[in-house]
């Protein structure tokens, strides 16, 4: 049985996903109140306000989760400014908190995300089969300082993984024929 | 019809690839070289204003030769690698020594005597960083209209390889790019989106070594000097990034050309250098950049391979 912590803005498509979930019977989602010693898996598909608030607060969470399936941020090109994604660029500080602090965070990206029907899904589906995704193990960061780069993800992945730390994993290929029949199963 | 040539001044840190470009440039009845001016990069000013002048003898080019400041324009220079292209920033095999001396003037200074004197607009091929360059249009932006584009080899529009975000040629010396890229002057831009595709194979190595002239002699130790490194870090072979700066003027169609708005990341913590485009016009900001952003590799090197031909005396 997979725990699942769900941090989702109100939105349509995260409203599918929370039906889905709810209808999966390996899938256990999970109350923060109520969350004792068990491992868990945190679903995000919106601003990371609320893990990093998590992180902040309730550090000694951070050795239960498994792992955060980010929706949103990207590898190089952006949806609110050219190289700024909307997820991390509605709160660039809380995105930063995130990608500093020690979790394993995997990042689904506009850069494969954008040829989804409902990219809030893509976590589920990773979650039930993670062989239709190709990812790598990489750095990222969230840049909160720059003038033409606030907001930014910067990955080193195409860079000769230049970062020191590599504990992030960003999603590079999607295998979509198998993603849609997955979502068919669910 | 005879196409006009294009007056060009070569402004680099040579550099192999840097001296291949200038090689082929100078093999090509397409330019009309006015200048060679030096800045600081891959090695120090001295030391590419002196490579400079080698490579100029051995491709037996006759125009003034002028060094370059030290240092970037704002920032302090960060310490030239060596591992890339050698002690001497052009390591491999022994050039001939300088013909003809340095100018007394820098580069700079270098650069506006031959804007003034000019009829006709000059294009600037800007192979290193942009010190010279950006320098150049801060004190003489009158010279504006006798410069018909810059073409650059720099920055990257996806990604960086010096730091995760920034090109090498850009992070030497963001703030000199910035005043280029908001000049209003037609930019063509080879980043490494682009030159990382331009790659010469020892497969290609091979062929230049049968042409057997004094130039082909060179060039195939300086390649095969060259990809040692790229080798090393696992590419099939080494990329002639500055060459796509010369090559886009006089043969734009192999080359997959997009027109964006491009921004230099000056002030940063993990983008600082990056060249940001704006591919899919979020901004709404008209381009000012037209960026390379692929390549027809055998093309590339099919043109390469036919200027350093041209260095054969029964040519």
């Amino acid at each position: 049985m997979k725990k699942v912590l769900l941090s989702l803005e109100e939105s349509k498509d995260n409203q599918q996903l929370l039906s889905l979930i709810k209808k999966q019977s390996d899938i256990q989602l999970v109350d923060l109140a109520e969350i004792k010693d068990d491992k868990f898996t945190v679903i995000v598909n919106g601003p990371l306000t609320q893990l990093a608030d998590i992180l902040m607060t309730r550090y000694k969470l951070i050795s239960q989760i498994e792992e955060v399936l980010f929706v949103g941020g990207t590898d190089a090109y952006g949806d609110v400014t050219p190289v700024a994604e909307k997820n991390v660029y509605a709160d660039v500080f809380s995105a930063q908190q995130v990608f500093l602090s020690t979790v394993k965070i995997v990042m689904f990206g506009l850069n494969v995300t954008e040829d989804l029907q409902n990219r809030a899904l893509a976590p589920l589906v990773y979650l039930k089969e993670p062989s239709v995704f190709v990812k790598e193990q990489c750095g990222i960061y969230v840049e909160t300082k720059g003038k033409v780069t606030y907001g930014k993800t910067v990955t080193d992945v195409y860079s000769d993984f230049q970062f020191e730390d590599h504990h992030c994993e960003i999603i590079l290929d999607i295998d979509i024929e198998k993603y849609n029949s997955i979502i068919k199963t669910l | 019809m005879i196409k006009k040539p294009i007056n060009v001044i070569l402004d680099g840190d040579p550099g192999h690839d840097d001296a291949i470009a200038w090689v082929v440039a100078k093999a090509s009845s397409d330019f009309n070289i006015l200048a060679c001016t030096a800045v600081n990069g891959n090695c120090s000013a001295a030391k590419a204003a002196f490579n400079s002048q080698r490579v100029c003898a051995l491709i037996d080019l006759d125009v003034p030769i002028a060094k370059g400041q030290d240092k970037p324009l704002v920032i302090e220079s960060l310490k030239a690698p060596t591992n890339i292209h050698g002690e001497s920033g052009l390591d491999g095999p022994e050039l001939p020594m300088p013909k003809r001396e340095l100018e007394d003037l820098t580069a700079v200074e270098l650069m506006i005597k031959i804007l003034e004197e000019t009829e006709e607009k000059v294009t600037i091929v800007a192979t290193g960083p942009l010190t010279n360059v950006g320098a150049l249009l801060l004190v003489r932006p009158d010279l504006k209209e006798k410069i018909e584009q810059i073409s650059i080899m720099g920055g990257g529009i996806k990604y960086g390889n010096w730091t995760a975000a920034a090109e090498f040629n850009i992070l030497i010396d963001p703030d000199s790019a910035d005043i280029v890229f908001r000049s209003g002057l037609p930019i063509l831009m080879a980043g490494l989106d682009v030159t990382e595709k331009a790659l010469v194979t020892p497969k290609d190595v091979e062929e230049i070594k049968k042409i057997n002239n004094p130039v082909a002699d060179i060039v195939w130790q300086w390649l095969e000097f060259f990809y040692r490194f790229h080798v090393s870090i696992g590419y099939p072979g080494a990329p002639i990034h500055d060459l796509c700066a010369v090559l886009v003027l006089n043969h734009p169609e192999i080359f997959d050309l997009q027109e964006m708005y491009v921004e230099v990341e000056t002030a940063s913590e993990y983008c600082k250098g990056a060249t940001i485009g704006d591919i899919n016009n979020i901004t709404g900001k008209k381009p000012n950049a037209t960026v390379q952003m692929d390549v027809d590799r055998e093309k590339f090197v099919e043109y390469m391979i036919e200027a350093i031909k041209c260095y054969s005396e029964d040519n």
